[in-house]
């Protein structure tokens, strides 16, 4: 199973980011072997939709699974 | 004549001189351009008696139609179309309405449909117009634009800007004969005075200052305005009866004669520099 997981760093011994929109990193993580691939938030900065943007991302990396901590209102 | 009223930081008297410049000016037309939160009805007092709607063009997806390749969410420099496996979700108060998203869609899925985004208020003789934008939405260029097609040329317009100098100051300032910057004689009233300055410049309008809570001591507008050329073209003083005046929203003109004199003087200085302006042009 391949899941995101919203992180302040580009490593997995990073602490998680507790936002997902305006997360720094998204690690995509495949749960059997916890290999990873590292994708930069372009739109952590972005005046508006940084959520939209993000679950973007997420959504082309045909992920099975996001975890994150906070959810803005959109 | 159309004059608009900016400032570059907000609070420092737009309203006073644009609502007191209203009331002096025979047959003149007030338009509130601040549609964030317009205020001028405090002081005018106007029977509104007309609301119209004003409405932006949104894209709407066909779902059916939809391939799911993702393009008008890759084009949208706003965020607010979202592709996923199954279905394309529209955030319209995100959009900035430039319909970028119908132009990249090859499947003729997206049409678009009219969102109100705020309205645009008069009373009866159109005096007073106020724009007012619904909380939450991004942009009030369309509001403005609106308020600025009732402008009647036969009649002198005051335009009440938005502080800052952003895009719904650059669409209320076009095509204006003239800018009553007010400022205050602070740091901060001085920095944005500059940001303001350097707009009305590039835009080629002419442009005088009032120097509002003006006091002896303190000189550092006089000192920037003589170092840009810029006229002074009045001083109101920091005021406590001023203030309570405004507090309980009444202008200076409404009860003071010598205001009345003083802004009515205002706006022939303004006609001068205007015809100035039009003589140097023509001189050109």
């Amino acid at each position: 199973m391949k899941v995101a997981v919203s992180s302040s760093g580009q490593t997995i011994d990073d602490p998680m980011d507790t936002r997902f929109g305006r997360a720094a990193f998204f690690l995509m993580v495949a749960t059997g072997t916890l290999e990873f691939m590292i994708l930069d938030h372009a739109a952590q900065a972005a005046s508006g939709g940084a959520g939209i943007a993000a679950a973007q991302s997420v959504i082309d990396q045909q992920v099975d699974a996001v975890i994150t901590g906070q959810r803005g209102k959109r | 004549m159309i004059i608009a009223v900016l400032s570059g930081k907000g609070g420092t008297g737009k309203t006073t001189v644009a609502a007191s410049l209203a009331q002096v000016i025979p047959n003149s037309q007030y338009l509130d351009c601040d549609v964030e939160e317009p205020n001028g009805f405090i002081f005018l007092k106007p029977d509104l008696t007309s609301t119209t709607d004003v409405t932006v063009k949104v894209p709407e997806v066909d779902q059916d139609q939809c391939t799911h390749c993702g393009a008008c969410a890759r084009i949208c420099q706003f965020n607010a179309i979202a592709v996923t496996r199954q279905r394309v979700l529209v955030f319209p108060e995100l959009c900035h309405h430039c319909g970028a998203c119908l132009l990249a869609c090859r499947s003729g899925a997206i049409t678009e449909i009219e969102r109100s985004i705020g309205v645009i208020e008069q009373d009866s003789n159109q005096h007073f117009l106020q724009g007012r934008l619904n909380v939450g939405e991004p942009v009030g260029i369309p509001i403005i634009s609106a308020l600025k097609n009732r402008i009647n040329i036969n009649r002198t317009s005051i335009l009440d800007c938005s502080p800052g100098a952003s895009c719904v100051v650059v669409k209320s300032l076009e095509d204006c004969d003239y800018a009553v910057l007010v400022t205050e004689p602070t740091p901060f009233g001085l920095h944005d005075l500059k940001i303001a300055i350097s707009l009305v410049r590039k835009m080629g309008i002419p442009a005088g200052i009032v120097l509002n809570k003006a006091s002896g001591q303190n000189t550092i507008i006089q000192a920037y305005c003589q170092e840009m050329a810029l006229p002074i073209l009045m001083e109101i003083p920091f005021s406590r009866s001023i203030a309570e005046a405004y507090s309980r929203g009444v202008l200076p003109v409404q009860t003071d004669p010598k205001w009345k004199t003083q802004f009515t003087a205002l706006y022939w200085q303004i006609g001068e520099e205007v015809a100035h302006e039009t003589d140097r042009f023509c001189q050109r």
